[in-house]
C-alpha cells in the first residue's frame, strides 16, 4: 500500500511563554523526524523568536520546514499554489478567515483539527474528534484532544525522546550513568565553576525545579533535612527567584545550579537524568508524564481556580493507574501534596501564599519517595499504549479523507 | 456576530451556506483561557442534525427570526399543536422539532412560549427559564441531608428524568431550569 505523502500547515500563539512554542517545536519533530512522508511542513507563528531560541536542529528539515510569521497585518495571500492536506490550529488559537478563504479556494478536501490543550479531565474523551465548523464543505474540521486516557489522542512520543529515555533507562544507576550526569553537568555549568565538585554533584539525587511563582520555604528545609540532600537544578524563567531567595536565606542548605536556557533536546536529558521534577505547564507535563519517574506539576494559573479541576483530574489519573493496590504513604503525600502546591489564586496577597505554602507536606513525600515509582511507571507505560498523537492523527485524518472520496493510503509505522 | 458562549437553545446562526439552529446544549468546558462547547444543532436547509464542538474565539453571524407567543394546545401524536390566544391561530411542529423543550410541559399546563419562527416556518420553542414540575419516581429520600450536593436520578410528570438531591421523593414539586435540566429548588 502506498504511503501518503502530507502537506501540512500548523497554526500557533505563543501564550505561555516556551511552553506553546515548546509544544510547536515537539510537534514539528513528531512529524519531520519520524516514520511519515511529510513534504512540506509550515509553520505560522506570532513569536518566531521565541520558537527559534529552543535551537530546534532545523537544519535536518531543509527543504522540507519553513517557519513563517504571524502578525496582525498578515494578509494570508501568496502562499503558494499547493494546498495543505492538513491543518493544526494549535491550542484553538483561531484560524483567520483570510486564511480560511484561501483554504477554499483550493476546491480540495483538506482536514483541519483544533488540536486542543492536554488536560487529564473526563470531558476531554467526550470532544475527541468531534467535528467542528468552516465555512466551506472542502474544509473537515475536528477537534483532536491529546489526553492520558482511552479515547483521547495520547502524547507526543517523539522518537528522539523516546530514543533518549531508553538510553538512560539501559545505564542503571551504575558508573555509566553517573559518567554521563558528569558529561551533562560539564554542558551545563559555566566555565567560571569548573572548579566545582562535579563528581560528587552527579552521585547525589538530581531535583529539578522548573515553576511558576512559588514560594519555597517548606520545601527547601525540607530538602535541608533529607539524609542525603539533593543537587537542585534549577530551570531559568519565572520561577527562579522565588526558589533562589528563600534558599539563600536558608543558609545555601544543599548544593544548587540555576540553569542557562536550554534546548529541548538538552532539557529532556535534565528530566531523564533526573530523580525528581518539579515541572509546570502542560508541554512539561506531557513530557515528564512518559519519563517513568515521579514529578509534581505546577499547573498553569487559571481565573476561579479552575485550574484546580485539572490538578485534581490528573492526580486522579495517576493513582487509577494501580487502582488495585493499597495507597501507599509515598502517593497519598503526593496527592496531597500536589492539591496544595497548586492552591492559589490569582492576585492572592503575599500573606495568603505563605500561608498556603505552608501547608505543603514535603517531608512525608520526600522520605516515601521510592513509593510513587510504581504509579509513574504505570503512567508511562499506560500513556505509550495510546499510541504516538502523530500517528493517531494521521490515521484520522486518513479516514477523514476517505471518507470524503480520496485514495487510502497507508500513514507509516507507528513508534 | 455571535460567538458560542452567547449560544442558547434555539440560536439560529450561520456557518457557510449552512442554516443552523442549536437544539442542545452539551456542555462548556474550560481549556486553558479559551472554552470549547459541544452543542447539537439542524440544519434548517437539510434537516440534518449533528454534534459538533466550537471554539469560544469562533464567531457567526446570527440569523433573523421572528417570534410569537402562544399556549400549548393538545398533543396529536408526534404533533404538538399551539394555539394563539388572541387570534385562536394554530400551529402544528413536529415533537423532533422542539428539542428538549418537550420533556418540560405539558397540554394541561398553562404555560405560554415562544415560538420561534425562520422565514415563516416554526422551528422551535422558548420555555420561561424555569418550570414547576412533580416528582413521578425517584429511590426513597433521606432526611437530614439537605446539602444537595449529591443527586439522584428522578421522573418527572412529563415524563423526563432529572438529577435531583437526595432529600426529594416523589410527589415533590421542584423548579427545574429549562436551559440545561438542572434541578433549581423544591417548591412547597
Amino acid at each position: 500500500m502506498k504511503q501518503k505523502t502530507w502537506r501540512m500547515d500548523v497554526l500557533c500563539k505563543v501564550i505561555d511563554n516556551f511552553g506553546d512554542a515548546g509544544l510547536a517545536y515537539r510537534l514539528c519533530k513528531s512529524f519531520l523526524n519520524g516514520p511519515y512522508r511529510v513534504e512540506r511542513l509550515r509553520l505560522f507563528i506570532d513569536k518566531a523568536s521565541v520558537f527559534m531560541a529552543l535551537q530546534p536542529a532545523i537544519e535536518a528539515w531543509s527543504g522540507r520546514f519553513e517557519i513563517l510569521p504571524w502578525d496582525a497585518g498578515q494578509t494570508w495571500t501568496d502562499l503558494g499554489p499547493e494546498a495543505p492536506d492538513l491543518v493544526l490550529e494549535a491550542f484553538g488559537c483561531g484560524l483567520p478567515t483570510a486564511y480560511l478563504d484561501y483554504l477554499a479556494g483550493f476546491k480540495k478536501n483538506i482536514v483541519i483539527h483544533n488540536l486542543e490543550y492536554l488536560s487529564a479531565e473526563s470531558w476531554v474523551g467526550e470532544f475527541h474528534k468531534v467535528p467542528g465548523l468552516s465555512p466551506s464543505p472542502w474544509l473537515r474540521r475536528y477537534f483532536f484532544m491529546p489526553g492520558f486516557n482511552t479515547g483521547t489522542g495520547g502524547l507526543f512520543h517523539d522518537p528522539g525522546f523516546m530514543g533518549r529515555r531508553l538510553f538512560w533507562e539501559s545505564l542503571g544507576r551504575g558508573s555509566e550513568f553517573i559518567a554521563q550526569r558528569r558529561n551533562l553537568l560539564n554542558k551545563l555549568i559555566p566555565d567560571s565553576a569548573q572548579d566545582c565538585p562535579i563528581n560528587e554533584l552527579a552521585r547525589r539525587p538530581w531535583f529539578t525545579v522548573f515553576s511558576y511563582e512559588h514560594p519555597y520555604a517548606g520545601m527547601i528545609q525540607a530538602l535541608k533535612q533529607m539524609e542525603e540532600p539533593p543537587l537542585v537544578l534549577l530551570a531559568h524563567g519565572r520561577g527562579v527567584d522565588s526558589f533562589l531567595d528563600p534558599w539563600k536565606h536558608a543558609g545555601s542548605p544543599f548544593p544548587l545550579l540555576p540553569l542557562p536556557f536550554l534546548d529541548q533536546e538538552t532539557w529532556d536529558d535534565v528530566l531523564l537524568a533526573s530523580d525528581f521534577s518539579v515541572i509546570r505547564g502542560e508541554e512539561s507535563l506531557a513530557r515528564a508524564s512518559l519519563l517513568g519517574k515521579p514529578f509534581v506539576w505546577h499547573a498553569y494559573l487559571q481565573d476561579d481556580k479552575d485550574h484546580g479541576l485539572k490538578v485534581d483530574a490528573f492526580v486522579e489519573t495517576v493513582l487509577s493507574g494501580l487502582a488495585d493496590l493499597p495507597r501507599n504513604p509515598g502517593i497519598q503525600a503526593w496527592a496531597g501534596l500536589m492539591a496544595d502546591f497548586n492552591d492559589r489564586k490569582k492576585d492572592q496577597s503575599q500573606v495568603d501564599t505563605l500561608d498556603m505554602a505552608g501547608r505543603e507536606s514535603w517531608t512525608p513525600l520526600l522520605r516515601d519517595l521510592q513509593d510513587l515509582s510504581p504509579y509513574f511507571t504505570a503512567l508511562s507505560q499506560k500513556i505509550e499504549s495510546l499510541g504516538d498523537l502523530a500517528h493517531n492523527l494521521l490515521t484520522f485524518s486518513l479516514e477523514v479523507l476517505y471518507d470524503a472520496d480520496s485514495k487510502i493510503q497507508s500513514v507509516g509505522e507507528s513508534t | 456576530m455571535i460567538t458560542p458562549s452567547e449560544f442558547r437553545v434555539n440560536t439560529v446562526f450561520k456557518s457557510g451556506t449552512d442554516v443552523l439552529v442549536v437544539q442542545k446544549l452539551m456542555g462548556t468546558k474550560s481549556g486553558r483561557g479559551a472554552q470549547v462547547t459541544k452543542i447539537r444543532v439542524k440544519n434548517l436547509l437539510t434537516a440534518q442534525t449533528a454534534e459538533l464542538a466550537l471554539n469560544s474565539s469562533e464567531k457567526y453571524e446570527p440569523v433573523e427570526l421572528e417570534y410569537k407567543k402562544m399556549k400549548l394546545s393538545y398533543i396529536d401524536g408526534d404533533n404538538w399543536v399551539f394555539m394563539d390566544n388572541e387570534t385562536y391561530e394554530q400551529l402544528e411542529m413536529p415533537v423532533e422539532d422542539m428539542g428538549e423543550s418537550a420533556g418540560y410541559m405539558t397540554p394541561d399546563d398553562d404555560i405560554t412560549v415562544e415560538i420561534t419562527f425562520f422565514e415563516g416556518k416554526p422551528i422551535g420553542v422558548e420555555l420561561p427559564i424555569s418550570i414547576v414540575r412533580t416528582i413521578t419516581y425517584c429511590e426513597p429520600g433521606i432526611k437530614g441531608d439537605t446539602s444537595g450536593k449529591s443527586m439522584k436520578p428522578a421522573k418527572l410528570d412529563t415524563g423526563i428524568e432529572v438529577m435531583v438531591p437526595l432529600f426529594c421523593d416523589i410527589d415533590t414539586k421542584i423548579k427545574v431550569d429549562t436551559r440545561d435540566g438542572s434541578f433549581v429548588e423544591r417548591v412547597k
